[in-house]
């Protein structure tokens, strides 16, 4: 069985989805802390820390339309505004925030198949057209590729791949996220991947 | 180990989420592997291709953002005050029918409104007086007395609906 995969695996890229985090800086606990006592700078912090994450998980799952990727970013920062209160430091505040943004973008799936849309009618088939190849894949085609192989999946399973391959999450804090048990992150995983993989194979025709 | 064995928790060796005993097993399988190595080399080229993922937002997010917020906070305050001025909306009527029906009277076979007008005081004559004057004839004034302190009404014939 050849690979899928023109390329040589690049092993110097590494995912570091908390690069971003300095110690120096006030925990996400901290700032939620000073949210709720009035600090509405501290909330603008946080929007500062995972705006571009959560909108990046919000884009890969509809399916890179830029307009309803934002506005949905917005809902989960609106959400956040409205519920700081609820957040339990149980958990990770990315994950909790991840949560927020999981079941929004679940809603806006739900709401949008009950939905009659004309765009969907005058757009049917053009979908993989959607993504913005100057704007995304300058320097790698066989991402794009992927990403058109990762379109194919239902929404569950394009969540999980995003939080773990994307953003690092462990199998743990994704169950946290989704609210489904490990085992089921371990084998959602496994058999999303192997959808991918088969797919990527069919389009390059190597069977 | 067999390939099929391996080949379940792959995704969890390219993941990083076994134990070291499962994951160097995997990994003494897959250097003599030819096939479950390529599929190993698969999984990480998916899931680096992910890792390089780029999406960027529009320059304007915080702005939209900051004006649904307002918007928020507009519509939450208005929903504290709801319960107020819903008791308002209801009260306001009801204290005013009650205290309408009671200036209500039969005089006479016909319906007549009493409007309260005030009490006499004893430096109250010319006023009073004043009032025993009224220029209406469909107006009459009815004093419990002229004495200190009497309440003085306004009798006005009660046209429903005006």
């Amino acid at each position: 069985m050849n690979s899928v995969f023109k390329g040589k695996l690049d092993s110097n890229i590494k995912v570091e989805p908390f690069k971003n985090q300095d110690l120096s800086k006030p925990s996400d606990k901290i700032l939620i802390d000073q949210f709720l006592n009035g600090s509405r700078g501290s909330y603008e912090e946080i929007v500062q820390r995972y705006k571009e994450r959560i909108f990046g998980f919000i884009y890969f799952q509809v399916k890179q339309h830029k307009h309803d990727a934002e506005d949905l970013t917005q809902e989960v920062f609106i959400e956040l505004y409205k519920k700081a209160a609820h957040f339990r430091n149980e958990s990770k505040f990315s994950t909790y925030l991840f949560s927020i943004a999981k079941n929004i973008v679940l809603n806006y799936f739900r709401s949008s198949s009950r939905r009659f849309s004309l765009y969907k009618i005058f757009h049917k088939g053009e979908e993989e057209k959607a993504i913005n190849l100057q704007e995304q894949y300058l320097f790698e085609v066989d991402q794009k590729q992927v990403v058109l192989a990762l379109n194919r999946l239902p929404v569950d399973e394009r969540q999980i791949i995003y939080l773990c391959d994307k953003e690092d999450f462990s199998y743990l804090q994704i169950s946290e996220i989704l609210n489904i048990k490990v085992g089921t992150v371990r084998s959602r995983l496994s058999t999303a991947r192997k959808k991918v993989i088969s797919s990527l194979r069919e389009d390059n025709h190597e069977m | 180990m067999k390939c099929e064995d391996i080949k379940i928790a792959l995704s969890e060796f390219v993941d990083n989420e076994l134990n070291f005993n499962k994951h160097s097993a995997i990994k003494e399988h897959i250097d003599g592997c030819e096939q479950c190595s390529r599929e190993v080399d698969n999984l990480s080229t998916l899931k680096n291709q992910l890792a390089r993922f780029e999406s960027s937002l529009s320059s304007d997010f915080e702005f939209k953002l900051h004006q649904r917020i307002n918007k928020v906070n507009h519509k939450s305050r208005f929903h504290k005050f709801l319960p107020l001025a819903a008791s308002i909306i209801l009260i306001v009527p009801l204290v005013h029918y009650l205290a309408f029906m009671t200036a209500v009277t039969m005089l006479d076979g016909s319906i007549h409104e009493l409007k309260y007008i005030g009490k006499t005081t004893s430096s109250d004559d010319e006023q009073f007086h004043k009032w025993t004057q009224l220029d209406d004839s469909n107006k009459k004034l009815a004093c419990s007395g002229s004495a200190a302190g009497s309440d003085c009404f306004v009798e006005i014939p009660y046209v429903p609906g005006v």
